[in-house]
């Protein structure tokens, strides 16, 4: 079977897409082996959102304004007439990591943690509650 | 006698080329598509309905669930929808910033669009490639604002987020390495005999088709017709860009692969001008009614508190009336139709995707094509399941 021109054009192109490939053999790997390795998250990365106790003014403005109401919070009457939070809790289920909760809560109470690793494997493990609300998450199989 | 009688396929919902959770009956009759009929909904989760019981503000993470491949494009298409029922427009900072960074969303989703296209068509190369590119645009979207695919960073009257220090030097290498590369998708695919074989004539269709269908996008401009909103009614400071609008001749699939190739090269020179121009100054209108305060006054201003309450809970009032906003979405023209009865909440808001409405001309041009184009054509179409069924 003789080889037209035609062929050989074709066995041009493939080789010069063959050349790409070859010429990205050489260059550094982008890629990294994740459970050993990790990049780093920007300053501003919106993980895991965290909940200041102390500072929390128990407006409930957080629970009201998130679209999809991941934040649940029982306000109570302290003795000196100021409201204090009974009980808050975050599901992070729900949680869509908008970041609208940290920027309109007024004193500042709610803040995003560069934790994202956050697969359970119960369903009730995802639902952020009180103390649980801040410092790191508990280390779980997969962090 | 032996007779051959027509057969009914489903390809999909779960089929990895259907690029999302859609169904294509096809009836055929041999290799031979006799006729085509998607079948759309699963991924229906009632947003026009939700936006109703939600502020206006409230919306905008929503909107980044529509396209999910192009969330800086749809938040920005609908704070321009509201902000037209306001009647304000964002700083000059806020509007080039919009605008880099949808631009940015513009190539990362072509990319995408190339390289899942180049995987349904059995070229895995192209697919790495193109993603490990589209990585260093999602690390510019987490420095910005925090986030990689939904990237909720817009406000009605400009962004939350001023572009963090070290943006623009990264972006600059961005621009600087993506002409190459590009380059390198088009030695890959453009000049691959296979590839061009595989979409050369196949799915064509004509420029009086394409409007008839109502088509919008890189679709519709491959088939000739040469119509960008951000030409025709430009927003924003696209009328301070220069940029050329690439259209195709032939309107089969390889013209809608290579218009996405050269608009991807345009969206490169926007960016590259956008940054050169970038203007000091706010990022946010300077409007009580709608930018919220300043929270470091808090504990001394009392009247701003009230204020910050006041928006977050009753939200911005428009006036009453209707609008209709398009935008040159990646995809085609995303519209929003927002009716406003004088409340804080929409009474009505109906968007326009602009996948839904490619789609309708599947059935006429699968008709009399191979199987095996069905795919090709589905992947040059770039539907996104998330818009088709909002
Ligand atoms: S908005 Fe802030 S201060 Fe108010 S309840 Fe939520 S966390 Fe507490
Ligand atoms: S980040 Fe968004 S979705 Fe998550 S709790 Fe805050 S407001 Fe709700």
């Amino acid at each position: 079977m003789a080889l037209g021109l035609r062929d050989v054009a074709l066995v041009v192109e493939l080789l010069r897409g063959l050349g790409v490939t070859l010429r990205h053999l050489f260059k550094p790997t982008v890629t990294i082996h994740y459970p050993t390795e990790r990049r780093e998250v920007y300053e501003r990365y919106r993980g895991l959102v965290r909940w200041d106790k102390e500072k929390c003014a128990a407006c409930a403005l957080c629970a009201r304004f998130c679209p999809v109401k991941a934040i649940t919070i029982q306000t109570d009457d302290g003795e000196d007439g100021k409201k204090t939070v009974k009980y808050y809790q975050i599901d992070a289920a729900h949680c869509m990591y908008c970041g609208l909760c940290s920027e309109i809560c007024p004193v500042g109470a709610l803040s995003h943690s560069p934790y994202h690793e956050l697969a359970a494997y119960r369903r009730e493990d995802t639902i952020y509650a009180q103390e649980r609300l801040s410092g790191a998450p508990p280390i779980t199989m997969y962090r | 006698m032996q007779t051959t009688h027509e057969m009914v396929v489903n390809l999909g919902p779960q089929h990895p080329s259907t690029h999302g959770v859609m169904k294509l009956e096809v009836v055929m009759d041999g290799e031979y598509i006799v006729d085509c009929k998607p079948v759309i909904g699963q991924l229906h989760r009632g947003m026009e309905k939700m936006a109703e019981g939600m502020l206006y503000g409230q919306f905008i993470p929503i909107t980044d669930r529509l396209d999910y491949l192009s969330p800086a494009c749809n938040n920005l298409s609908y704070c321009l929808a509201v902000e037209k029922l306001l009647g304000i427009e964002a700083p000059e900072r806020g509007k080039y910033i919009r605008v880099i960074i949808a631009e940015m969303q513009r190539i990362a989703n072509h990319l995408v669009a190339l390289g899942s296209w180049g995987l349904d068509l059995g070229a895995w190369t192209i697919l790495l490639y193109t993603f490990r590119d589209r990585e260093m645009l999602l690390d510019l979207f987490e420095m910005f604002c925090g986030q990689r695919m939904t990237l909720n960073c817009f406000r009605v009257g400009g962004t939350t987020y001023d572009l963090p220090d070290g943006f623009v030097e990264k972006a600059r290498e961005f621009l600087e390495v993506i002409p190459s590369r590009i380059n390198d998708y088009e030695a890959l695919l453009t000049k691959n005999p296979i590839w061009m074989t595989r979409l050369r004539d196949v799915g064509v269709v004509s420029a009086e088709d394409a409007l008839a269908y109502g088509l919008t996008g890189p679709n519709l401009r491959a088939s000739g017709v040469k119509w960008d909103l951000r030409k025709v009614y430009p927003y924003e400071v696209y009328d301070r860009m220069q940029f050329d609008v690439p259209v195709g001749s032939r309107g089969d699939c390889l013209d809608r692969y290579y218009v996405r190739i050269q608009e991807m090269r345009q969206s490169c020179r926007i960016v590259q001008q956008a940054l050169d121009q970038l203007p000091p100054g706010d990022i946010m209108v300077d409007m009580p009614t709608i930018a919220l305060p300043n929270k470091e006054e808090f504990p001394n201003n009392f009247p701003e508190v009230v204020r910050h309450f006041h928006l977050l809970v009753q939200g911005y009032a428009p006036p009453e009336g209707e609008v209709y906003l398009g935008y040159e979405n990646p995809k085609g023209e995303l519209g929003f139709y927002l009716v406003s009865d004088g409340s804080g909440y929409p009474y009505r808001l109906k968007i326009r995707s602009p996948s839904f409405i490619n789609m309708q001309i599947f059935p006429k041009i699968m008709r009399g094509a191979m199987l095996a184009d069905v795919i090709a054509i589905l992947a040059s179409f770039d539907p996104v399941l998330g818009e088709i069924d909002r």
